[in-house]
């Protein structure tokens, strides 16, 4: 049998994997050293363009998710509706959350004006957020982020997907 | 509860101050903050009766602007003041509206969407080799179950109360004699508290150094000894 190349057996080892795997869970597991399995997760992102399969990425694991062009294909597979079943402030949550996290929940409620812990504990139990750790500020709150769910939600492969925030014309 | 179908329009004080400013396509500036203070008040008193902690999200930045007001009806030292205050607004309030945009452009992705694989397990699960037993030795486990089952012997008001001291005590002694059964020490015990007990000072025991147990395999009787031998 011809040798497979780094590339092909990180895709194979992403394919079994169950949940998002580091770069050095993926560099033990094909021997390879890290900066080799870094160029060769870039070329699978580039390889897999021409697929049904993305590389998610976020915080420096990978998943393989499927491609957010093919979600409607899915839904039918799945017999899933179309999710539409975020409130317009659980959508500005999330918005403040994915552009200006990592922030604590203080940081959330000085932009929206309004108290935010029935939001942010319903959006934690969705797994849409995730607290990634304290703030050095007095207190040590929570700070939150977004999670792997948010972007597999919005169909995007890591945080460089978001698309840019709309420039605003009003001038203070 | 028309208080909540007014909320869910506007998600918050910035929510209606922002309706506000688009609409009439004004900036929060020193000569509109008396009009839109106006507004601002006039939407919340259409909001109705509600409970007192939403309600006073809305009013805090109702104060907020009849404060920014006030400094217009001050002499000249407070109009820095206000200058300072109405920049500090806007910039909330543009981050507010930047953020909101956002927010839209992420309900417009709301049909895209990317799945991840579930499978929980791709290995099959491992079976454990089943043990040769006998009908008949399932029938015996069996009737002994049900003498387990039967009603205690002793029924009195005297509550029978074994010290993990006594058990421990005599499971020494037991273990002087030589190795023995786990199901004989188990089967002298008066009631379930007394086999807790003894389960528990058997485990002591064991953490002590001084007894240790073996099983021959999968279903075999549990043998105590003495450690070491």
């Amino acid at each position: 049998m011809p040798e497979l190349d780094l590339t092909a057996r990180l895709q194979a080892v992403l394919f079994v994997a169950t949940e998002p795997l580091s770069t050095e869970r993926l560099a033990e597991a094909t021997g390879a050293s890290a900066k080799d399995t870094l160029a060769a997760l870039a070329q699978l992102e580039v390889q897999l363009a021409s697929t049904g399969l993305r590389l998610g990425e976020l915080d420096g694991k990978y998943r393989l998710i499927t491609a957010p062009e093919a979600a409607d294909t899915i839904r039918r597979f799945l017999r899933e509706e179309a999710n539409s079943d975020l409130s317009r402030p659980a959508l500005e949550t999330l918005a403040i959350v994915a552009y200006r996290g990592p922030l604590t929940k203080s940081a959330i409620e000085a932009v929206r004006g309004v108290a935010s812990d029935t939001m942010l504990r319903n959006l934690l139990s969705r797994g849409l957020i995730t607290e990634v750790g304290k703030s050095s500020e007095p207190g040590r709150p929570v700070l939150y982020s977004i999670s792997q769910t948010f972007l597999q939600h919005f169909g995007l492969t890591s945080l460089r997907d978001l698309p840019p925030i709309p420039e605003v014309a009003t001038e203070a | 509860m028309t208080h909540t179908v007014a909320v869910g329009e506007f998600e918050g004080p910035l929510g209606i101050l922002l309706d506000l400013v688009e609409r009439g396509r004004l900036e929060v500036t020193a000569i509109s903050v008396a009009e839109i203070t106006e507004n601002y008040l006039g939407r919340i008193k259409q909001l109705g009766p509600s409970s007192p902690e939403a309600l006073s999200e809305f009013l805090q930045l109702g104060a907020r602007l009849l404060y920014i007001k006030s400094l217009a009806l001050l002499p000249q030292p407070a109009s820095e003041e206000q200058t300072e205050e109405l920049r500090q607004l806007n910039l909330e309030l543009e981050e507010y509206s930047r953020l909101q945009a956002a927010a839209r452009e992420l309900a417009r992705r709301g049909s895209l969407r990317s799945w991840h694989r579930t499978a929980t397990d791709t290995l099959p699960p491992q079976e454990l080799p089943l043990p040769k037993i006998e009908l008949s030795q399932l029938a015996e486990a069996f009737t002994r179950a049900l003498k387990r089952l039967e009603p205690e012997r002793s029924v009195g008001v005297i509550q029978h109360h074994v010290s993990l001291e006594t058990v421990s005590h005599r499971i020494r002694e037991h273990l002087g004699r030589g190795s023995f059964d786990l199901q004989s020490l188990l089967d002298n015990c008066h009631d379930r508290l007394e086999a807790i007990v003894t389960f528990l000072a058997l485990l002591e025991l064991i953490r002590e150094g001084a007894a240790q147990v073996t099983q021959a395999n999968q279903f075999a009787p549990i043998n105590v000894e003495p450690a070491g031998a």
